[in-house]
């Protein structure tokens, strides 16, 4: 076997490795969507709702920039819902979680440690706003309208909760093979979703979190 | 060396074919659903040829709905504007994401007027089966199955595999086509250019 040969082989089995890691990659992804640290990587418009601005602990610099990240959410959990204004059980599940905001705005314990956002996945703005206005709901939503964050979540079905704990060890940011991660962030809960009992969600977040 | 280079001229295709098949999702499917909607996969984004334009008197129809009624579009002439919503097949993943949205929207139709028609080429069992995974709809649910797609067809929007395009027609009272919408077939027209539309009839 010359050299040249050797170095077409060494190609070929650096090909094999390429080929399996992206096709396992792939299948991780449909199979189990624990991708939401994923969202540290995403930047978010700040809510033009001062209510919303503050509610999230947004600083001057995110709103002089216009953007935000999860790390900036002054919170210790930060709950995304990923819905859509298409999807029956989001809909059907909207005053649920309504009644779950407000359990944990009125409970002092947790109303500064637990946040929650929603984002509507393939939703323009006015439709996110129209699903607000129909439902009432107080807490902020953000809109996803050409899937890039749905993707980046290995297209979930709506809705999917997923939590996320602030650590207490600092932000040190990694720089991953594939992406940028912020390993001061824990995905504790990854989910589809359901109609969901407003008290005991939250007891599932006040434990799967370890908040106690 | 010639095995070699099949090898590797094989493992490359597979790698082109791993990047290619990276999900581009046109729809966020409902967890409603279960398992039980067909992928189609990405299709060919229009397929027909359109035979009306705006301004034009819209081509009646006579159809039957899943409710047991039948519907005629010349029964609300000068009374209700019209929007039909074509959709290319029921349980597939865009469709089923798009009506349960209309469906929390009839304030936005009764305050511009306009009653909404849903037109589907499946026949009307199927059409009630999948329908009835999105709750109680307000609006009418038509077959257009038989003479299969004549109603798809006659306003040009027949794909040659037989399924309509998703699209949109509305129609103001006097009977005129005043707004055309063939989207791509793989996405989901945005709710409110519907309602801008439906505001500018005013």
């Amino acid at each position: 076997m010359t050299s040249h040969d050797i170095r077409i082989l060494f190609i070929a089995i650096i090909s094999v490795c390429i080929s399996c890691s992206i096709s396992t990659d792939l299948q991780a992804q449909s199979k189990e969507p624990l991708m939401g640290l994923q969202l540290s990587t995403v930047d978010f418009e700040p809510p033009d709702n001062v209510v919303h601005q503050a509610y999230l602990g947004l600083n001057r610099k995110n709103l002089s920039d216009k953007t935000f990240n999860i790390n900036d959410i002054n919170a210790d959990v930060v709950l995304v819902e990923i819905f859509s204004m298409y999807c029956p059980h989001c809909q059907k599940d909207a005053p649920n979680m309504n009644a779950f905001f407000n359990l944990i705005q009125k409970n002092e314990s947790y109303r500064d440690r637990i946040k929650l956002i929603g984002i509507g996945v393939g939703n323009s703005a006015f439709e996110v706003d129209f699903f607000r206005k129909t439902y009432n709901i107080e807490f902020p939503l953000f809109s996803d309208p050409d899937f890039r964050i749905h993707k980046l979540l290995g297209g979930v079905r709506t809705p999917y909760f997923i939590g996320i704990k602030k650590l207490k060890n600092g932000p040190q940011t990694v720089d991953g093979s594939k992406t940028v991660l912020d390993n001061s962030l824990k995905v504790f809960l990854s989910e589809s979703g359901g109609e969901r009992q407003p008290e005991a969600f939250l007891q599932q977040i006040i434990k799967q979190a370890d908040l106690q | 060396m010639r095995l070699l280079v099949t090898f590797l001229s094989l493992m490359l295709s597979v790698i082109m074919f791993d990047i290619m098949a990276i999900p581009s999702s046109g729809y966020a499917l409902s967890d409603i659903y279960g398992d039980k909607i067909y992928n189609t996969g990405h299709l060919k984004p229009t397929d027909s040829t359109l035979k009306v334009k705006i301004g034009e008197s819209a081509p009646d129809f006579t159809l039957n709905a899943i409710s047991g009624q039948t519907i005629t579009l010349s029964q609300f002439k000068d009374k209700k504007n019209v929007l039909l919503t074509f959709i290319p097949a029921a349980w597939t993943p865009v469709c089923s994401d798009q009506w349960p949205g209309y469906n929390i929207a009839k304030s936005l139709f009764d305050e511009n007027e306009t009653i909404l028609l849903g037109i589907s080429t499946d026949n009307l069992p199927t059409l009630f089966a999948w329908t009835r995974q999105m709750g109680d709809l307000w609006f009418e649910v038509l077959s257009d199955f038989w003479p299969h797609g004549a109603v798809a067809d006659s306003y040009g929007i027949l794909r040659t595999d037989g399924v309509a395009e998703r699209a949109l027609f509305l129609i103001d009272k006097k009977g005129v086509l005043r707004f055309i919408n063939v989207s791509d077939i793989n996405t989901r027209p945005d709710l409110g250019q519907i309602v801008k539309a439906m505001q500018d009839l005013k």
